[in-house]
């Protein structure tokens, strides 16, 4: 079991509203509320950048930006249980109850593998060109999915991203 | 052991040390590779520097200063420049591995005269 000191230190680590930790100082500053920042955006960054690349299929899909915003969300509900990041999110993507309520993207659930689910699959094979074009082809939701069902949130997740990019 | 000079310089600058003091107990006989990079700056919550070890952009003057003087000391050591995001052109990177390769000719040029 964790200390408080650990917990409280885990919990401010992807929680951007929570104090900086008690004990945690800088040899300039009492409560490093800046630099304790650059430490959570290397968490939260470094744990995107290792969902990114377990799974490159989604990212091509979802498009980069939104990928980035959606691998936000999920690191902080669903921070890794293993040192091994590449166990990592096997139940990504969007399978907890918070991102789904956030973004319905049945599509996803499908191609998520790791569980069967009960209703057929959405996708069908169809011809090359691209994947996406193919999706387009023979999910005509899909098409339209990114302005009707992600907007708002993706310009101010992309803020937020954009502004969080630095540190690592 | 792996001796990352613009680390040390980020590290030192952040909490207020000399990175030449650190350096200068550094046990380079150990050390068989270096990394350079470069690093951003933005203000901590006192508005002091604070270093971020970034990897976008061009190793800083002072981060080349205390190379040569590591090399100086330790011998030529193979060195790796890290660039990992917002990578630039080859010309801009060439010129990073030119200057790391006129450092290390430098040192050898002296320790063979």
């Amino acid at each position: 079991m964790l200390a408080p000191f650990e917990t409280s230190f885990a919990d401010a680590l992807l929680n951007a509203d929570r104090p900086v930790p008690y004990g945690i100082t800088a040899h300039n500053a009492a409560v490093p509320t800046r630099r304790f920042a650059v430490y959570r955006n290397n968490v939260v960054v470094g744990l995107g950048k290792a969902l990114k690349s377990r799974f490159p299929v989604v990212e091509k899909i979802v498009g980069e930006e939104f990928f980035a915003a959606m691998a936000l969300v999920f690191v902080k509900e669903q921070p890794p249980r293993s040192p091994q990041l590449a166990l990592m999110a096997t139940y990504f993507p969007l399978s907890s109850p918070r991102s789904n309520r956030r973004v319905n993207y049945p599509i996803l659930q499908t191609w998520r593998g790791s569980r069967p689910r009960a209703h057929a699959p959405i996708m069908r094979p169809t011809p090359r060109p691209s994947a996406r074009a193919t999706l387009r082809r023979s999910i005509p939701m899909l098409s339209g999915v990114s302005a009707s069902v992600f907007t708002p949130r993706p310009k101010s997740f992309a803020r937020h991203i954009r502004s969080s990019r630095s540190g690592r | 052991m792996l001796l990352d000079i613009n680390n040390v310089f980020v590290s030192a600058k952040n909490h207020g040390t000399q990175a030449l003091t650190y350096l200068d107990s550094f046990p380079f006989d150990q050390v068989k590779e270096i990394h350079l990079g470069g690093h951003d700056e933005e203000v901590d919550d006192v508005g002091a520097p604070l270093l971020i070890d970034t990897h976008t952009s061009p190793v800083a003057e002072a981060v080349w200063t205390l190379y040569a003087h590591v090399i100086a000391r330790a011998g030529a050591l193979p060195t790796l420049i890290e660039w990992d995001n917002d990578v630039p052109d080859w010309p801009t990177l060439r010129a990073e591995a030119v200057t790391a390769q006129d450092i290390l000719s430098d040192a050898s040029c002296a320790s063979a005269a």
